[in-house]
């Protein structure tokens, strides 16, 4: 199991725009327009990743906006407070002993068409 | 001119306090640097929240009889580097000891600290920067706001601690006697100013919420930030105070009930927020003096003290609930948590922990209303004012605040948590640090 500072040093890595904040004892990353899977409108959206378990998901993704233009999708949470912005987020759940880099890739996979 | 606010935690007042306080080698007094964040509302409105404190170094002091203390330019450069650095507005700091209530700037301060500040705007851009003056109980502080290009003394203060220390240099509190308020004047005789000034948030206008709303109008709040984006349904009118069967029939909201409410007593009232959920107007979460909430999640309960928080708001919860296990007597309890910045949050307390937000989580979506009943909502909603009333009048002199009472309805009695006694002493999950805009 890669440590959590690995983990984090490798997302830091891949997205060297990401900003790591905490919050109520939660931990984000949160990046800033990323690009969304081919046919999702808005194409691009800033989001916040949450790595650790929150409302009973292993993590979570939010966005800065819903999203349309992907698979049909239950957004549970709608104008959720965190870190002084308003977020969405759809209900999905990531396998366990992912790494943060992953989690994010998944997290996105559930925008994507193909 | 927009209305300045400073709020800052009784426990960095204590610290700043405590720093000045001490003797110098031949300095007659001592000086330091507060820095805050700043928020600027869509009104205006300027909220500065002092955060973090540094003292100028012992060897920084030049000694030189004819002022209270010399000190050398790196101290201010090291400061203003720092506010620069962390996006913090930099407020020189120091203390008048014998001054016992609202602290004036002498003229040396007013002639020698004006190019400190001056500095400050020009080097540390996009902050607001200024001076801080201690006494013995509270604090003044002028403030450069860059629009208005001068000085100014902020319109209120706020020190956040079990008691809310409220002071309003620009416009002192004057006495107010009126009649209707003659029977509560024992909580002391500026308390009806001071109920004029504040503003209260009040999230949640339901069964809990309008008992509040109709207390705080009594009470005579005038100012008043309320959320609710549900309307009066008739499954609402065994407990809704000031719900009626028309309300009921013509789809009124809650927020307008509770608006009516505050307008019958009232004939000028400044009511923000409205028919809707308080994450889409926080502006008028941020400018309030102190927050109610009366939710029914826990997630939300989670999202409103983190707004609180980083806005130095204290936050009174209350909630009841009803146990119906089947084929025995129900059991109704309920609590009031009074959460302050930089005390033990609901977190730190395990009200809010990831068990319960999961099980609510899998809760989504569930279709039917939880028993309520009118007479524990009263009770909560009477308690959560008496505590409201008591931070903001200090009328019992009681230091160590009740955060936590518990409520049994099938007894009648409300009283001191038990757990009171385990919770820490500060808190981790909101450090004062970190209050302000949030700097993505």
């Amino acid at each position: 199991m890669v440590s959590f500072e690995k983990q984090v040093e490798e997302f830091l890595l891949a997205f060297p725009g990401a900003k790591q904040l905490t919050e109520g004892g939660y931990q984000y990353f949160y990046l800033e327009n990323i690009v969304l899977p081919s046919g999702c409108s808005p194409e691009k959206v800033s989001v916040l990743l949450c790595p650790q378990m929150r409302e009973g998901y292993k993590s979570r993704l939010f966005l800065s906006q819903m999203v349309t233009g992907c698979p049909v999708r239950n957004w549970t949470m709608k104008n959720v407070r965190i870190l002084e912005s308003n977020w969405f987020s759809i209900s999905w759940q990531t396998n366990t002993g992912l790494t943060i880099k992953e989690m994010y890739y998944t997290h996105l996979k559930a925008f994507s068409n193909e | 001119m927009s209305k300045v606010t400073i709020r800052i935690p009784q426990k960095l007042y204590d610290t700043i306090y405590a720093d000045l306080l001490r003797p110098h080698e031949f300095a007659s007094e001592r000086v330091g640097f507060t820095f805050s964040n700043t928020k600027i509302l869509d009104n205006g409105e300027i909220i500065i929240c002092m955060n973090e404190y540094t003292p100028i170094g012992e060897g920084n002091y030049i000694n030189d009889r004819s002022v209270g203390a010399m000190f050398d330019s790196l101290s201010i450069t090291d400061a203003i580097g720092y506010g620069r650095k962390n996006r913090k507005g930099v407020f020189h700091t120091h203390l008048h000891e014998l001054s016992t209530g609202n602290p004036e700037f002498s003229s040396t301060d007013l002639e020698h600290l004006p190019p400190i500040v001056e500095s400050a705007n020009r080097i540390a851009k996009g902050q607001i920067h200024g001076l801080l003056l201690l006494s013995q109980s509270t604090l003044n502080a002028l403030v450069w706001i860059p629009e208005e290009d001068s000085y100014r003394k902020v319109d209120q203060i706020s020190i956040v601690g079990a008691t809310l220390k409220l002071s309003f240099p620009s416009n002192p509190l004057k006495l107010q006697k009126l009649e209707r308020y003659n029977r509560q004047s024992f909580l002391g005789k500026y308390s009806e100013a001071i109920f004029s000034r504040i503003r209260v948030g009040v999230v949640g206008l339901g069964g809990g919420g309008s008992h509040i709303v109709q207390q705080l109008a009594h009470l005579g709040i005038k100012h008043y930030a309320l959320f609710d984006d549900d309307v009066v349904d008739e499954s609402n009118l065994n407990r809704l105070v000031g719900g009626t069967i028309f309300d009921f029939e013509n789809g009124v909201s809650k927020f307008d009930v509770a608006k009516r409410t505050i307008e019958s007593l009232h004939k000028v009232a400044s009511i923000r927020g409205g028919k809707i959920k308080w994450e889409l107007d926080t502006d008028a979460v941020d400018c309030c003096d102190i927050m109610i909430g009366c939710l029914d999640t826990l997630h939300v309960r989670r999202d409103l003290e983190a707004e609180s928080r980083r806005y130095m708001i204290p936050i009174i919860d209350i909630g009841m609930g009803i146990d119906r296990p089947k084929n025995e007597v129900a059991s109704i309890y309920g609590q009031v948590h009074l959460s302050i910045p930089g005390e033990c949050c609901l977190i730190c307390r395990d009200f809010l922990n990831q068990d319960d937000l999961t099980k609510e989580a899998e809760r989504y979506g569930e279709e039917g209303g939880r028993p309520q009943v009118v007479w524990s909502n009263g009770i909560l909603a009477s308690n959560a004012i008496g505590v409201l009333v008591d931070i903001i009048t200090n009328w019992t002199m009681n230091d160590n605040k009740l955060q936590h009472l518990t409520y049994e309805g099938n007894y009648h009695t409300i009283k001191p948590s038990i757990f009171m006694k385990t919770y820490s002493d500060g808190c981790e999950h909101y450090p004062i640090t970190s209050t302000g805009p949030v700097e993505f």
